[in-house]
């Protein structure tokens, strides 16, 4: 699903993010890249879905090279690719509905498909009863729940969340993290980048563990406190 | 592009318009200040054009013929006057015509009375040009027929002449017509050939330069006002893509495409170039009628001097160019305002 080959970014400041990174990310994987701040995993997140480019390396994802993909092929590559922020950059303006239609709209899918599609994930997510709530009307779990809903309205064969659990407490953060669970179980890659400790502790998933660059630890079925 | 994402920008254009009310307002407005100067000037412009046409059509060529003139050779003449480069009219006048159009003008002042029996008014053409700019080059061509008929003349006048007594003089019938062609540049044959060439000199050299400075202001007017609209356009929909930056970010982080995130932007700059082109557009029409009705109905003497062109003649010219260059300046200004953030 990911291949990750000889990567190394050093940005313009000099600073050097990611040493020589290489993995490999099976189909249907549950992944945890953990380490402490400035050990490179959001660089990890935001090369995988091409927000930065690698400095050397290549990076494969479904047998596509990202690191070779033109500037206009990108918005076809991220809509095989969910992804969900610690903020979770919702439209103000929009319910959470059109929030999460939106996602739809922009690859053109049709009204048909909207109305048919929509109402499902947001069930999914637990949100059905507040359909057109605005997100500033929402708590945090809340707003979690409506942007995990849209990333994966276009059933993305990979999702990539970046401390999506951040700004919410213990037990919105395992609601979350219960509901990326349910979403790997139905087939969906998924690479959650996070410090939540207790979590990847319990939850017995892949962990890959960065410090400053370097993957230093590659466990399946690992904890956060295999950490060096 | 699929004809609901076409709807889907123009609804989102209309609706980032709305919600910057503020910002879209002042930009109509300003880009309608713009339009206005741009209109009024270009009404007036036309305007002067339109009046140094009339003017111009005033300024034409009078050639004047001898009395000697065959009627065929007055055919010829004019044959090749029509031949000469930019001449677009010629019209003869005969005697009787020339009588006539003095009548008219000095309607029964008693000055023409019993000239119908000694008509004095030479036949002549009226000669019409292309444009006034090219009047020295016709009267030039017209002084080199003149010139051609004077030697014609002369040298028959000269072949008729040449009798018995010429021959006892010991002089030859080609000595003869020597000496009277010698004689052309210093006798002055009255009635002979063409007689006179008219024209306006000095007054057709100032309508030509004003002509010339007026296409010169009017563009570098237009350059000027299409570089303060583009500004404009380019600061509303740059504020605006500030404002929704956030919003450009998520749609690129769940694959919109470059044009996807564009178009509603666009939609909100054409919307804006053609409210304010349209709306001064019409404002001006309106005005523009008005102020010419009362300059005719205050100033009667204008009437018979200048014709105003027509609001109608004027806006369905410059209606389309003002509405097509404020929906070309909106967009463009709309694409290179979004340019940068689309860099994510």
């Amino acid at each position: 699903m990911i291949s990750v080959q000889n990567v190394s970014k050093i940005y313009e400041n000099g600073a050097e993010a990611i040493k020589n990174l290489s993995l490999e990310i099976e189909k249907g994987e549950f992944v945890f890249a953990v380490g402490s701040s400035g050990s490179g995993k959001s660089t990890l997140m935001k090369m995988l879905m091409k927000e930065v480019e690698p400095t050397k390396g290549t990076i494969v994802i479904n047998g596509t090279d990202i690191t070779k993909i033109t500037r206009k092929e990108i918005p076809y590559l991220r809509r095989k690719i969910g992804v969900v922020f610690q903020d979770f950059r919702l439209l103000p303006s929009k319910t959470v509905y059109e929030n999460v239609a939106f996602a739809m709209q922009v690859i053109e899918a049709t009204p048909r498909e909207i109305r048919r599609s929509v109402p499902a994930i947001i069930a999914m997510v637990g949100l059905s009863k507040k359909a057109r709530a605005y997100p500033n009307q929402l708590s945090g779990g809340e707003q979690q729940r409506v942007a995990l809903a849209r990333a994966i309205i276009n059933k993305p064969p990979l999702l990539l969340a970046d401390e999506p659990t951040g700004n919410l407490d213990p037990d919105t953060a395992w609601e979350i993290m219960n509901l990326l669970s349910d979403i790997n179980m139905r087939g969906t890659t998924i690479v959650v980048a996070t410090h939540a400790k207790e979590i990847v502790d319990s939850m017995k998933k892949r962990v890959i563990t960065l410090q400053k660059g370097v993957m230093i630890r590659d466990i399946k079925e690992g904890g956060y406190s295999d950490e060096v | 592009m699929k004809f609901r994402t076409f709807k889907y920008h123009i609804r989102q254009g209309f609706i980032g318009l709305l919600k910057n009310r503020l910002m879209s307002v002042a930009s109509i407005a300003t880009v309608a200040a713009c339009a206005i100067i741009f209109v009024v000037s270009f009404c007036i412009v036309l305007n002067l054009d339109y009046i140094l046409e009339q003017l111009e059509d005033t300024i034409g060529i009078s050639v004047f013929l001898g009395d000697d003139l065959t009627d065929e050779q007055v055919k010829d003449i004019q044959n090749s006057i029509e031949k000469i480069g930019h001449v677009s009219d010629v019209v003869y006048l005969s005697q009787k015509d020339a009588l006539k159009w003095a009548e008219e003008t000095w309607q029964n002042s008693g000055m023409l009375d019993g000239l119908e029996e000694d008509n004095p008014f030479p036949r002549s053409f009226d000669i019409s040009l292309d444009g006034v700019k090219y009047q020295k080059e016709v009267v030039t061509e017209l002084e080199n027929l003149q010139r051609e008929y004077e030697i014609k003349i002369v040298s028959e006048k000269a072949e008729n002449e040449f009798d018995e007594n010429n021959k006892r003089d010991g002089v030859t019938r080609e000595e003869y017509k020597a000496a009277k062609l010698s004689e052309i540049d210093t006798v002055n044959y009255e009635n002979i050939g063409i007689e006179k060439i008219t024209h306006a000199q000095k007054e057709s050299e100032v309508l030509v330069t004003i002509n010339t400075v007026l296409r010169v202001m009017s563009i570098i007017l237009i350059i000027i006002m299409g570089m303060i609209s583009v500004s404009i356009i380019m600061n509303t929909i740059k504020l605006t893509v500030f404002i929704r930056k956030n919003e450009i970010n998520i749609m690129k982080y769940i694959g919109a495409t470059d044009w996807f995130i564009r178009w509603p932007f666009i939609v909100e700059g054409i919307m804006i170039g053609l409210l304010g082109s349209l709306i001064p557009c019409l404002l001006c029409w309106v005005g523009y009628d008005n102020t010419i009705n009362i300059a005719y109905e205050k100033i009667i003497v204008l009437q018979d001097l200048v014709k105003f062109k027509t609001g109608s003649e004027i806006f369905m010219f410059i209606m389309p160019v003002t509405l097509f260059l404020g929906t070309f300046l909106g967009a463009a200004g709309s694409i290179s305002s979004i340019r940068k953030h689309l860099n994510v």
